[in-house]
């Protein structure tokens, strides 16, 4: 009798327990689900922060990466093509390739004008790119106004705090136009 | 024997001549273009043409109703003056000798010192410019629509009688693009008509642009004969020309100015931007050793030699460029 009344008594006390131990393995699951989720959001920011620091790799130059040299040149009265996107740093060099001589000068984005000298057939000429260069870079000659070369120079050389600072919005319809490399796009366009 | 020394004469012959074919640019450098050029800003129709040369030809387009373009472009003067200066230059200091018009729908600088770059730019300043017609645009707009006869004119050009800058230097504009250079010996040659010019001025053509001889063609190229650029040629004028408009330490612009064309010259000049000379021979002789030999001379001006043959051979071919006076028939002037 004794034992029944202890039974019964025990029983709504495994009962308690049985329903402690439901909760904490619902709280568990919670718990884990939350952490998983936390995880992934984690994930999805270190992958995206990398996103923002390892996709300019292609464009912007590491303190490591030496210059480029690049070569122009010169036929009668024009540049033959250009091949090559100049980068901050990297050095030009301009060939006449002509029988007649030449005068290059370089009009930089803010109007300054900067003269390499006259050239005479067969001679080569060299330009370097300013190292803060950003913009529309223009080669003339001074003699032949006919002969005109537009070279673009996207810097890239920003640490990623001032890169962000200047990041655009794109619209979806930038995006659907074929940016959604969007680190890339954001990188060129800086 | 007599036999074997004709075999060698006709084998150096041979030689001598793919070496002298080797030499020479290809012909299809120097071909006339099929077409005028204009721009789309300012699309060249018959209409505007037609306009145009009856404001080229009115000279109630100056101050005193005395002067027109045609004027000192006359059709009679190679649409040039036949003047060492122009009319009414006495007294202007570094006054320039008045250029021609022809083939002008190609030109990409205009003016001596190139300081218009289209033909619309270029038609504002003869009639603005004090020593030549010295009138202002507002006055000639004013002046043009007291005149009724000009409103059909401006009617069938442009849609509507109004009367504004835009539409006369467009209409000037379009009428000088319509003034091409005839079709000269060298253009049949050219085309591969291989009697159009004679053997002296083939070999005329070689002096012409051999690099050691007079290398005339290092800024005399193209189809006109020009390459629409900047070089000082060494003479002693003191004008600055292109110098004057680029910043003074770009030394090869001092005493710049635009090389001219060679085409449908006058055979007695005056030549060079000064008119300073007349004849070939003196033109020759200035290039072969007087040029003055300052710091912003040409690196493409070299001293040369050229025999008595040479020279003549050089100026044939010179005058194997000439198509002949382009005539019109002047317009009636509108009441």
């Amino acid at each position: 009798m004794m034992v029944k009344k202890q039974m019964k008594m025990q029983m709504p006390v495994v009962k308690t327990i049985l329903v402690t131990n439901r909760s904490v393995m619902n709280i568990s699951r919670k718990l884990s689900a939350w952490i998983g989720m936390y995880a992934l959001l984690v994930l999805l920011a270190l992958y995206l922060a990398s996103c923002s620091v390892t996709s300019h790799a292609p464009l912007a130059r590491n303190a490591s990466d030496t210059p480029a040299s690049h070569t122009m040149t010169l036929s009668d009265h024009e540049f033959a093509p250009v091949n090559f996107v100049p980068r901050p740093g990297d050095t030009i060099t301009i060939r006449n390739r002509s029988d007649i001589s030449h005068s290059i000068y370089v009009t930089y984005p803010d109007g300054t004008m900067v003269n390499l000298g006259v050239q005479t057939p067969g001679t080569t000429v060299h330009w370097q790119v300013p190292a803060d260069a950003t913009g529309e870079f223009v080669l003339q000659c001074w003699i032949h106004p006919i002969i005109r070369a537009n070279l673009l120079v996207n810097v890239a050389n920003m640490s990623p705090s001032a890169a962000k600072s200047v990041l655009p919005k794109f619209t979806r319809q930038e995006i659907l136009d074929g940016r959604q490399n969007i680190c890339s796009s954001r990188n060129r366009r800086a | 024997m007599l036999f074997r020394h004709l075999v060698l004469i006709v084998s150096t012959l041979m030689v001598a001549n793919t070496a002298w074919s080797a030499n020479l640019p290809p012909r299809e450098k120097f071909k006339r273009p099929d077409s005028i050029p204009a721009p789309l800003s300012n699309p060249l129709t018959l209409e505007k043409a037609t306009l145009g040369k009856t404001l080229f030809f009115d000279q109630r387009l100056s101050r005193s109703g005395g002067m027109a373009c045609a004027t000192c472009h006359s059709p009679d003067q190679r649409w040039s003056d036949g003047r060492t200066l122009p009319l009414q230059a006495e007294g202007v200091s570094n006054a320039r000798r008045t250029p021609t018009v022809l083939n002008s729908a190609w030109l990409s600088a205009l003016m001596w010192d190139g300081r218009a770059s289209t033909l619309e730019a270029q038609a504002v300043l003869p009639i603005t410019t004090a020593h030549e017609m010295n009138f202002d645009l507002a006055s000639l707009v004013g002046r043009l629509q007291q005149i009724e006869g000009y409103r059909p004119l401006f009617t069938q050009a442009f849609g509507d009688d109004s009367i504004n800058q835009q539409r006369i230097t467009q209409a000037l504009a379009s009428f000088q693009r319509t003034l091409v250079s005839n079709p000269a010996p060298f253009d049949r040659w050219v085309d591969g008509d291989e009697q159009a010019i004679s053997e002296q001025a083939k070999r005329g053509f070689v002096v012409f642009t051999d690099k050691n001889k007079a290398n005339c063609i290092a800024c005399h190229s193209s189809w006109r004969f020009t390459d629409d650029s900047f070089h000082d040629i060494g003479l002693p004028s003191k004008d600055l020309g292109r110098g004057a408009k680029v910043p003074a330490q770009v030394t090869l612009m001092q005493h710049a100015f635009k090389t001219p064309s060679l085409r449908d010259l006058s055979i007695a000049g005056p030549y060079m931007h000064d008119g300073s000379m007349r004849g070939l021979k003196t033109v020759i002789k200035h290039y072969k050793s007087e040029a003055n030999q300052r710091e912003s001379l040409s690196k493409d001006i070299q001293k040369f030699e050229l025999t008595e043959l040479e020279e003549s051979d050089l100026i044939a071919f010179i005058q194997s460029l000439d198509g002949g006076a382009l005539h019109i028939q002047a317009p009636a002037m509108p009441q």
